[in-house]
């Protein structure tokens, strides 16, 4: 309703300005030929200008450092964020999972607990010819030995036991994920350059093993899984965005061609002064003409 | 009343040149100069760097 209300502030535009990704409608906006389908960016080149050869140079250097920082940065963003939105329903789906598998098990116990009693009850059903072909469709199970029931349901209890523990393992997991995740968004990301950014997660996930966490196999785990994240993001783009080309030693000047501001000015000099000539003694002629 | 107007005849340019080569001719090398000094006071470089992007794909 809030958001609603302030699209159609009249002043909404003064103060928010939307970023959008790099698409082919994008640049149509732009003086940027639209690449065909198909095709993609895969370099991008950065102009620097200044009076000195040497920062032109350093800048266009700079620039192209800055987009790649940059890049890395807007991922790592991105990244988190992701992260964190996915581990919050994770683990709720976990809990959920693991309220099921407990009722689950409940049940099972409880039918293990009757199985007992009836296999205690009838012994002589234990001795039945156990090679009888029985179907099991439409609870036909029941027809099978109060024992063999039993193993059956102790089976059942045994994987639901082993979901429970798989699950706790996983919340483990998503605890220790959304810690490291939590901490990370805290960080004044506004203030980082990309690979600071990067060089912090790390080691907010090292710290983690300082505290004596990696005792636990689930949370090695976890680390490793963020770990292998994070050089992914560190071969794409510290290693992946690469200079192509420098800018040369000697950058050229900016403008037109030394001969054409030569002859421009020599030109433009010899007209104006003309010019100049011309208006001094047309101004002097009346009066040479007046008083001879 | 017609005595009070006067025709004023101007030199045309040609002949004004030929006489007054010298003044056009230092007047030109002045302007030059300061065009030159101008020129060379606010000359601006341009660097360009090439980046290899290997996920910039377009949508």
């Amino acid at each position: 309703m809030a958001a609603r209300d302030l699209s159609r502030d009249p002043f909404f535009s003064d103060h928010f300005i939307p970023v959008y990704t790099i698409s082919r409608s994008d640049l149509r906006e732009t003086s940027v030929a639209p690449p065909s389908v198909g095709q993609q960016i895969v370099a991008v080149q950065t102009r620097a200008e200044s009076s000195d050869r040497t920062s032109a140079g350093r800048m266009a250097i700079l620039l192209a450092d800055a987009f790649a920082d940059g890049a890395l940065k807007s991922a790592l963003v991105e990244y988190v964020t992701a992260q964190r939105g996915a581990l919050a329903t994770s683990r709720q789906r976990l809990e959920a999972q693991i309220a099921g598998d407990r009722a689950s098990l409940l049940r099972v116990e409880t039918k293990i607990e009757e199985l007992q009693k009836v296999s205690a009850k009838y012994p002589q059903a234990s001795r039945g010819d156990s090679r009888q072909v029985v179907s099991i469709v439409d609870g036909g199970e029941r027809y099978l030995s109060p024992v063999t029931q039993l193993i059956g349901a102790s089976s059942d209890a045994i994987g639901i036991r082993d979901s429970i523990r798989e699950s706790e393992n996983k919340i483990r997991q998503v605890t220790w994920m959304s810690s490291v995740f939590d901490e990370a968004g805290k960080l004044n990301v506004a203030a980082l350059p990309g690979r600071s950014y990067m060089a912090q997660l790390e080691s907010i996930v090292r710290s983690d093993s300082r505290r004596g966490a990696e005792d636990s196999e689930a949370i090695r785990e976890a680390r490793s899984t963020i770990e292998a994240d994070l050089s992914v993001f560190r071969g794409r783009y510290a290693i992946g965005y690469t200079i192509l080309r420098a800018p040369p030693e000697r950058p050229p000047r900016a403008g037109p061609p030394l001969l054409a501001h030569a002859v421009g000015g020599i030109l433009a000099s010899f007209v104006l002064a003309l010019l100049l000539t011309l208006a001094l003694r047309w101004r002097a002629a009346p009066r040479e003409r007046v008083n001879p | 009343m017609a005595d009070e107007q006067a025709t004023v005849s101007l030199s045309r340019p040609w002949t004004v040149l030929t006489t007054h080569w010298l003044q056009v001719a230092a007047l030109t090398v002045a302007f030059a100069l300061a065009y030159a000094v101008v020129v060379w006071l606010s000359a601006t470089y341009v660097a360009r760097a090439t980046l290899r992007t290997p996920d910039l794909t377009l949508a």
